[in-house]
């Protein structure tokens, strides 16, 4: 696929007016044009490279090309359900709005906010600088009009739910971006929800560093439309005796792609990734995670769970990665996988890289279909066939809806996994 | 007659395991079926509750008048069938209730009758579970996981009384159990007696008819029922083993 580095760099110019016209800084400008610049001469990732062998991004590329600018119509904005206590920010088409976000009551010092509206705080370039290595991150850099930032300060605990609402009306090129940022042993939980009703394309970019013993329950839903692209990279660093419990649910979009990436930086850090992807149809899920332990007494969990049906196709990669100085590590990853029908997929592959000498490292895969003697047990309580399945698909994913901190929010994505694997279970053949 | 199982054949992977099998069971009877390991008594059990991958090659069963072969396994329970396995399977991430909820409502539904409401369903549901001497925490866990051996067993015999069988299969409920939880199993299907609720024990020990007497005990050896008795039968097999007997039934 050629870019048309013309359509780029038109969109950016129109992105740098609107910087100008909001006032926003000037160290702005040149950071978004080297970013711009980089992206070109790279374009988007081709299969021939090893981290996107099943994932072809070229039909995103092409819409992306055909249309960079974001187009500001606002639809029907679809605000999922939130408990009245959460602290909530709404992002509609790209572009914050200040209607459909409550109003934030943060402690002192700390940021709840949109990020345009903070970029005269101290530390807002790093916040863009800080971008990550994904493979879009400099498109995202180059684009973003807005994002979320979460700052909590030193010995705050925040008793409310964070709820970032990336909402999409219109079949346009968003440029998500998040920040989270825990001072030393803060507390919070921050969601980050995806959500569309048209076919958009979004690049997003998430970045997060836990401090010294720090908590923080991280969650990313992605309910794209079914024809939208979801692109999404995340990296968090964690600081000494800092946790980080983290769920990442995909269910919707074409073509959605995350790539995780967890730097257990400080010794005593913790992390716990729950992951559920649900592909039907010609859907396709591609999930990355890279889990480096670069000090010494570091602990990881990640436990994957996907399902597929019809022609869905579902990408597990997972690597455990143990620097030298990371003695003492107890790292664990698995990924298990459901294929509901003939025709559906799963490549998993989840590796290890050890370098330190001490440590206690486990990874697997297991791929297969509903268990015939479990089915069977429930049927001879009289529960009919297709209940049964349901039950039972429904058990799969459960664990990781389970992880879920706030509870109005948990009751809302079980309702959703429910009724998407409802549709699943439906189209197995009997 | 309740159930009528006539010169059944059943085999798996083509290798014949129940060779002629017949058995009558009239409401309310309780029958015992022993028989040495292998015999076949866990194959004729889930034959009769519709496992899959059983080739029937001869013979017929009816229950209650009309073709049990013919019905799913959904549909044998919902007619009141109950097997409780031998070896209950671990189900993680089904909750116990939840699968004792949607089991009533199927049969309430194929019954043409209402579903039961919830305070009904949980007021039936402890009522039952305290009769097993089940502690509540157990109504809210994963059906079977993590239970032990007389856990699943106990746990089978409360799907039983909430789901209040007509004819309740148990295989080998016996096996596995301490004397306490024995008692406590036996009791549970003593109080479910009832002139219209019949029973198949299936045992390898004589233990068990100890503390449920069976109204016809029955010899299942090489996939045939081999003798038939009463209860005395089961004390006679204790005194002097299988080979006597299958000796006796050869010679
Ligand atoms: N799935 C199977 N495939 C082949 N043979 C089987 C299978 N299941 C049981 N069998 C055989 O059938 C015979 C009867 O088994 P079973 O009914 O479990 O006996 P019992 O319950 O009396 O101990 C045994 O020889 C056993 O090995
Ligand atoms: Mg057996």
């Amino acid at each position: 696929m050629n870019l048309d580095p013309n359509n780029y760099r038109a969109a950016l110019a129109n992105t740098l007016k609107q910087d100008a016209d909001a006032g926003h800084p000037e160290w702005l400008l040149p950071i978004r044009n080297e970013a711009l610049e980089k992206f070109l001469k790279q374009g988007f990732p081709h299969n021939k490279l090893e981290n996107w062998r099943y994932t072809n991004l070229a039909p995103m590329s092409e819409r992306s090309n055909a249309s960079v600018a974001q187009p500001a119509a606002v639809g029907d904005v679809i605000v999922p359900v939130t408990d009245s206590d959460s602290l909530t920010l709404v992002f509609v088409n790209g572009m914050f709005s200040s209607q459909k976000s409550s109003s934030t009551s943060v402690p002192a010092k700390g940021i709840v906010s949109n990020m345009a509206a903070q970029l005269d705080t101290d530390g807002a370039e790093d916040w863009l600088r800080n971008s990550g290595d994904s493979d879009l991150a400099q498109l995202n850099l180059a684009m973003t009009n807005d994002g979320a930032v979460v700052q909590i300060p030193d010995n705050i605990e925040l008793a409310q739910t964070i709820h970032i609402i990336f909402t999409n009306t219109a079949e346009a090129n968003v440029f998500p971006r998040v920040i989270i940022r825990l001072g030393r042993n803060a507390k919070a939980t921050v969601i980050e929800h995806h959500i569309s009703n048209a076919a958009c394309v979004s690049t997003a970019v998430t970045n997060i560093s836990c401090g010294e013993g720090s908590r923080l329950n991280y969650q990313k839903l992605q309910e794209e439309h079914a024809r939208s692209f979801h692109v999404a990279a995340q990296t968090i660093k964690l600081a000494k005796d800092s946790h980080c419990d983290i769920v990442n649910i995909d269910l919707g979009a074409a073509i959605a792609r995350n790539d995780l990436r967890i730097l257990l930086q400080g010794s005593g850090a913790e992390v716990g990734v729950n992951g559920l992807f649900l592909v039907d149809g010609e859907r396709h899920a591609d999930n990355h995670l890279h889990l480096e332990h670069q000090a010494a007494h570091t602990r990881s969990r990640a436990h994957y769970a996907g399902v597929m049906a019809n022609k869905g196709r579902g990408v597990f990669n997972g690597m455990i990665h143990v620097l030298q100085a990371a003695q003492k590590t107890d790292a664990a990853l698995n990924n298990k996988n459901l294929l509901l029908t003939q025709g559906a997929e799963i490549d998993t592959k989840p590796e290890l890289e050890i370098y330190a000498d001490d440590v206690k490292c486990a990874h697997g895969s297991t791929t297969g279909q509903l268990d015939a003697a479990s089915l069977f047990y429930l049927r001879t309580r009289g529960v009919p066939q297709q209940v049964a399945r349901n039950m039972l698909v429904q058990a799969f994913a459960v664990e990781v809806v389970q992880q879920l901190a706030n509870e109005s929010l948990r009751e809302y994505i079980q309702n959703s996994v429910e009724q998407r694997l409802n549709e699943l279970v439906a189209v197995i053949e009997t | 007659m309740l159930l009528e199982v006539k010169d059944l054949h059943a085999s798996i992977g083509g290798k014949e395991i129940l060779k002629g099998l017949s058995l009558t069971i009239k409401a309310g009877e309780v029958h015992a079926i022993m028989g040495p390991n292998g015999s076949g008594k866990s194959t004729l059990a889930q034959v009769l509750a519709g496992r899959e991958g059983y080739e029937i090659t001869a013979g017929s069963v009816s229950y209650n008048g009309v073709d049990l072969l013919d019905l799913e396994p959904e549909k044998r329970a919902q007619a009141g069938l109950f097997l409780g396995f031998q070896y209950p399977v671990e189900i993680p991430g089904v909750n116990n209730v939840y699968l004792l909820k949607a089991a009533l409502n199927a049969r309430q539904k194929a019954a043409g009758q209402p579903e039961i409401d919830a305070v009904s369903f949980m007021r039936l549901v402890k009522e039952k579970a305290a009769l097993m001497e089940m502690d509540q925490s157990f109504l809210s866990r994963s059906v079977n996981e993590g239970f032990s051996g007389g856990e699943k067993k106990r746990n089978e015999i409360f799907q039983m009384a909430v789901l209040e069988p007509t004819l309740a299969i148990l295989d080998e409920t016996d096996s596995g159990l301490d004397i306490d939880a024995l008692k406590v199993v036996a009791n549970g299907v003593n109080l479910q007696r009832r002139d219209d609720r019949s029973v198949l024990l299936i045992t390898h020990y004589q233990r068990l008819l100890d503390y449920i007497e069976p109204d016809y005990v029955h010899v299942l050896a090489n996939g045939k029922i081999i003798h038939s008795g009463d209860k005395s039968l089961a004390l006679q097999l204790e005194a002097e083993g299988y080979d006597a007997l299958m000796a006796k039934a050869a010679g």
